[in-house]
């Protein structure tokens, strides 16, 4: 599966904004977010103390089949799931950026939004994946993480075109905890001051015509080359690190995002307007500009250590009961959530900054990978198993192209006879021409300046 | 009564305030159960000494206060298993507790011990994925406080610290602060159910569920308002979508008056401008906002609900739709496990709201005259909501609020008879949705600019058919209409053509072949159906240049050979165009005759 689904070979970018409607993708992978599941070797430590290996994978089909452990409470034994792709304990960096990130990456540089999200709970592999392994950084590529291998597409791809397009490269970096966003690359002034005054150092999030959602007030470094890129990221998972108190509760409770914008402009076209300079707008056919945005997203651990409800409200399992009474709203939203389906039915307010995130990084003119990751032992049994579901769930997020959940209803004009009515009324439409083929066959003459069908219109 | 020497009650109530003290402490991450397991050690202490008292007491009454600290001990130990994730264990120390007091189930000592025990069985088999067996926990917790509250006025029980206290007086009778841990845990159990009939698909129970947890938060005075309103009014949007429109309005205007006393007591005194002052300010205006989409909502979907009705019946000729919007009144006796007191319960009786919900009728509308004040409340909650949710601060929002405006035109539409009046509100549709449409970055927006490009290309279709239907009405002579009216005509047919066009440009790039077109399921209907508007369309451009009408007609036919090619190609679209299918394949086989009789005829004039 995954074999049909790359690409193939990617060179550089295409040039230019294909057709007269921005926000054309070529979609080979439709609409919802495309998900993949990774998992992890069994440790010496794990195989040592006695832990069973839960997780098989079929890579070729995409399926993962998680077991119970058989001392674990509760009835079914094994389930399977299905993903876009799935890496086992043999797959590496490679395999995974190249069949499934990269394409994201080049659409990206063609000006398209891109949102990688990183799942998983504490020991699973998720920072291996995304950072690669720390000791090794810069070695070889294999250890490189998926960030790494970003960064250096990007950059390599620059480096490529920079006679016909100039490039600017710009990196931010913030955290969402408890609904809260903190700028990572700006530290905040006292930074004695604790958890409780964290609120003050909040931004606020915006959702303009021009930019979509963007946060207020967050900085942006340019970055020149992937020195510079590597860096930042540096800086801001130190930040990160040093204002938490509890750095393992915190990194399970926050989502870290590091978003990548690049603006591209055709060099030989416009050689007096500064880069970066011109509005963020559509790009407009033959101005030469886009701009492509990358999201490299470290989503928050387990549900259980999150019981706020920050973790996509909507990805939530909710077999479960809820404890809290102040969950009661969630409790509410999933039952109007299940009546309306997605139409336009009610309001879905209750949408956490990760939710709206997600919902900007889906849709035509964005591709968003999930790439969860698992662990193979037997005690990470709950865990893995809650991931799969989550993973699963995000992929049936969907974007409803009309407005109208019933399709049907919404055709013709004459929806208001219903569909028999519309029917009947398309043959009276047909009749209609096939009455003046025939007269014309028969010689008659036809009104040269007849519409074909107004006189059945309204039968 | 045998004495209980104090001294080992004093001992055993000094046990038990340990373990509370235990069970408040935070623990360090590297040892997440610490004081957990600590507490689970003292218990454990308890229970030995209290099960050697029992062995040595045979006096019923000492026997019952002996029973009761036993239960509190499982009860105790039971929780620390759940919460330290050995489920097996805990299920077991639950049911101890139920042993214990079955035999007097509705005993003050027992009673809050058993609700408890219940409410933790009933959490701990969701988790275990056994909704069922949770359902049966929980529904004989609130049977029993049902029976227990009956027959206890008023319902005195004994709090679980209560019965470790070795202070005599606090041995005999019940506290009065035992009422509130009876409710509080009450209203657990009420909503625990709602979960559960959530998780078993019983929406209608769940959703009655929900509503007695927020009745009970109002009654005992113990909830933030602002949350409060949001649940009721997202309550409310359940009770729409199944035409419960009276108990709608009554949960959105519980909301209001909710929201409005939170503004009269909190909000309107703040004067300061403190960043806590404003963020306060902040949370009223953007929940205030959200409130007021529902009752534009609820307005909007009375209307639609009202039009579907009225069509359904000239459609069917009989009328088996329930006219009723009174949930109370649509229900069959064995259509679900709700019962009619259940949903005449749906009220916050404590609440004086008349006021809040006869600003809107809750009946089906019949015709404009009723159509007219619901429009018109309907649209004031959108020009409210939208002085919150502006255009630069929340476009998508903005956006949702405009496409309820075009709506809601296009529903009073329905009901107004006069044609060209017909066509001036849907005219309103087009210029917001056009203006909308010009102000936005179609790439960030792309999911909503296509839904707005696909209504457009309907509004302007429906334009054209009233257009055209003023013509023929007037035009009994069967005379050519004028010029300036049929380029109207024409710029309408091409306005719809476009926004088609717009729509199917943002899914698959032109000129795609239909192989490489690969479309997500929900996007085949709309993707054909464009294409059948279109294959329509075109044959309607008026044209006197036989080029021109050839041209036309080729494009026609090419909107038609895409939906019969697509179904060829991918046999599972044809469920989705099961109407439109066959005329298409007609339409592919007649068209060719006539585009070469429209060449022939272009010849001729030649």
């Amino acid at each position: 599966m995954n074999a049909k689904r790359s690409r193939g070979p990617l060179g550089p970018a295409k040039q230019g904004m294909p057709g007269a409607l921005p926000g054309k993708v070529e979609r080979e992978r439709g609409e919802s977010v495309q998900v993949v599941v990774r998992c992890r070797p069994m440790s010496r430590k794990e195989e040592g103390q006695g832990h069973t290996q839960i997780i098989d994978m079929w890579p070729q089909r995409g399926i993962v089949h998680i077991t119970k452990p058989r001392k674990a409470p509760g009835r079914a034994s094994a389930r399977m799931f299905t993903f876009d792709s799935v890496y086992d304990w043999n797959s590496n960096q490679d395999d995974l950026y190249e069949n499934t990130v990269k394409p994201l990456v080049y659409s990206v540089l063609d000006g398209y939004n891109g949102t990688i999200f990183a799942y998983g709970q504490t020991g699973t592999g998720k920072t291996y994946t995304m950072l690669g392994s720390q000791q090794q950084q810069g070695q070889g590529a294999r250890e490189k993480g998926i960030s790494s291998k970003c960064f250096e597409d990007i950059f390599r791809h620059i480096a490529y075109t920079s006679d016909r397009t100039s490039y600017v490269v710009r990196a931010s970096y913030f955290e969402i905890y408890q609904e809260e966003t903190r700028d990572l690359l700006s530290p905040e002034p006292g930074q004695g001051h604790g958890q409780g005054d964290r609120r003050q150092f909040s931004l606020l999030w915006g959702e303009d015509a021009v930019r979509g959602v963007y946060v207020k007030g967050l900085q942006s470094v340019v970055c020149k080359n992937i020195k510079a890129i590597e860096r930042v990221m540096r800086v801001g998972n130190v930040n990160r690190a040093t204002a938490a108190t509890n750095m393992n509760e915190h990194s399970s409770r926050s989502h870290a995002i590091f978003q990548i914008t690049i603006e591209m402009r055709d060099a030989a076209r416009r050689p007096g307007v500064k880069p970066g300079q011109g509005p963020l707008t559509a790009p407009v056919q033959g101005s030469g500009f886009r701009m492509g945005k990358l999201n490299l997203v470290d989503l928050a651990g387990s549900e259980r250590q999150c019981k706020t409800g920050a973790v996509g409200d909507r990805l939530k399992e909710s077999s479960k009961i809820n404890l809290s009474l102040s969950a009661l709203g969630n409790v509410i939203s999933a039952l109007v959530d299940g009546r309306a389906g997605q139409g336009h039915r009610h309001i879905p307010y209750r949408d956490s900054k990760l939710t709206q995130l997600l919902q900007d990084s889906l849709g035509g003119n964005s591709k968003a990978i999930m790439i969860a990751n698992i662990g193979p032992a037997s005690y990470n049994y709950d865990e893995s198993l809650m991931t799969l579901r989550y993973a699963s769930r995000a992929k049936h997020i969907k974007n409803m192209p009309t407005r109208n959940v019933n399709a049907l209803a919404s055709l013709g004009a004459r929806v208001a006879r219903g569909p028999r009515s519309a029917l009947s009324h398309y043959n009276e439409e047909m009749r209609a021409l096939k009455k003046l083929i025939m007269a014309d066959r028969m010689g008659g003459k036809a009104d040269p300046c007849s519409t074909t069908t107004s006189s059945a219109e309204d039968s | 009564m045998v004495d209980i020497k104090v001294n080992y009650l004093m001992e055993i109530q000094e046990k038990y305030e340990k373990v509370e003290e235990l069970l408040c402490q935070k623990d360090p991450e590297t040892e997440p159960y610490r004081s957990k397991y600590a507490a689970a050690e003292v218990l454990s202490q308890i229970k030995t000494d209290v099960i050697t008292l029992i062995d040595s007491f045979h006096d019923s009454n000492a026997s019952e206060i002996l029973s009761g600290m036993l239960a509190a001990v499982w009860l105790g130990l039971g929780v620390i298993s759940y919460e330290t994730e050995t489920l097996s264990a805990s299920a077991e120390e639950l049911k101890n507790v139920l042993d214990i007091t079955k035999e007097k189930p509705l005993h003050p000592r027992f009673v809050i011990l058993r609700i408890n025990a219940l409410n933790h069985l009933g959490v701990l088999y969701s988790m275990l994925e056994q909704p069922e067996k949770s359902k049966q926990y929980l529904e004989e917790a609130e049977s029993l406080y049902k029976q227990f509250t009956e027959q206890h006025d008023p319902p005195e029980a004994f709090r679980v610290q209560d019965l470790f206290k070795a202070d005599k007086s606090d041995l005999t009778s019940p506290r009065s602060k035992a009422e509130s841990d009876l409710e509080k845990s009450h209203t657990l159990t009420l909503y625990y159910l709602a979960q559960i009939y959530g998780t078993l698909k019983d929406e209608l129970r769940s959703a009655v569920y929900c509503h007695n947890t927020l009745k009970r938060q109002l009654e005992s005075k113990d909830y933030d308002p602002i949350e409060w309103a949001l649940n009721a009014a997202t309550l409310s949007q359940f009770f729409m979508t199944r035409n419960g429109f009276k108990q709608a309005r009554h949960h959105l205007a519980a909301s209001s008056y909710v929201l409005e006393k939170y503004y009269d007591e909190q909000i309107k005194c703040l004067e300061g401008s403190s960043e806590e002052e404003e963020a306060k300010k902040e949370r009223y205006k953007h929940r205030s906002a959200d409130v007021a989409r529902c009752w534009a909502k609820y307005g909007l979907l009375l209307l639609e609900s009202s039009k579907e009705r009225l069509m359904a019946r000239a459609d069917e000729n009989d009328d088996t739709e329930s006219p009723t919007t009174d949930l109370t009144k649509q229900l069959a006796p064995d259509q679900t496990t709700t019962s009619l007191d259940d949903i005449s319960g749906l009220l916050f009786s404590t609440l004086e709201i008349p006021t809040y919900e006869n600003q809107v009728c809750d009946k089906f509308v019949l015709d404009y005259e009723d159509a007219l004040p619901v429009f018109h409340f309907t649209k004031q909650w959108l020009e409210d909501a939208k002085e919150y949710y502006t255009l630069n601060e929340h476009a998508s929002d903005f956006v949702r609020i405009t496409q309820d405006s075009s709506a809601l035109f296009q529903v009073l539409a329905f009901f107004e008879a006069d044609e060209k009046r017909q066509c001036r509100m849907h005219k309103r549709r087009v210029d917001m949705l056009e203006q909308l449409l010009s102000s936005l970055n179609h790439q960030c927006y792309l999911v909503l600019c296509r839904q707005m490009w696909y209504e457009l290309g309907q509004t302007y279709f429906e334009m054209l058919h009233l257009k055209l239907g003023k013509i023929r009405d007037e035009n009994h002579e069967k005379t050519m209409p004028d010029p300036h009216v049929l380029s109207k005509l024409n710029s309408l047919t091409q306005k719809s053509i476009d926004n088609f066009g717009y729509f199917l440009s943002s899914v698959y790039s032109d000129g795609s072949s239909i192989k490489d077109i690969k479309l997500e399921p929900e996007f085949v209907r709309p993707v054909l159906s464009c294409h059948f508007f279109r294959g329509r369309l075109f044959a309607r451009l008026i044209t006197c240049d036989g080029e021109q009408k050839v041209e036309n007609n080729r494009k026609s036919l090419a909107s038609f050979k895409f939906i019969v090619d697509y179904c060829t190609v991918n046999p599972e679209a044809e469920k989705q165009v099961a109407l439109e299918l066959p005329v298409c394949k007609e339409m592919v086989e007649l068209l060719p005759h006539k585009i070469k009789q429209l060449i022939h005829q272009a010849a001729q004039v030649n």
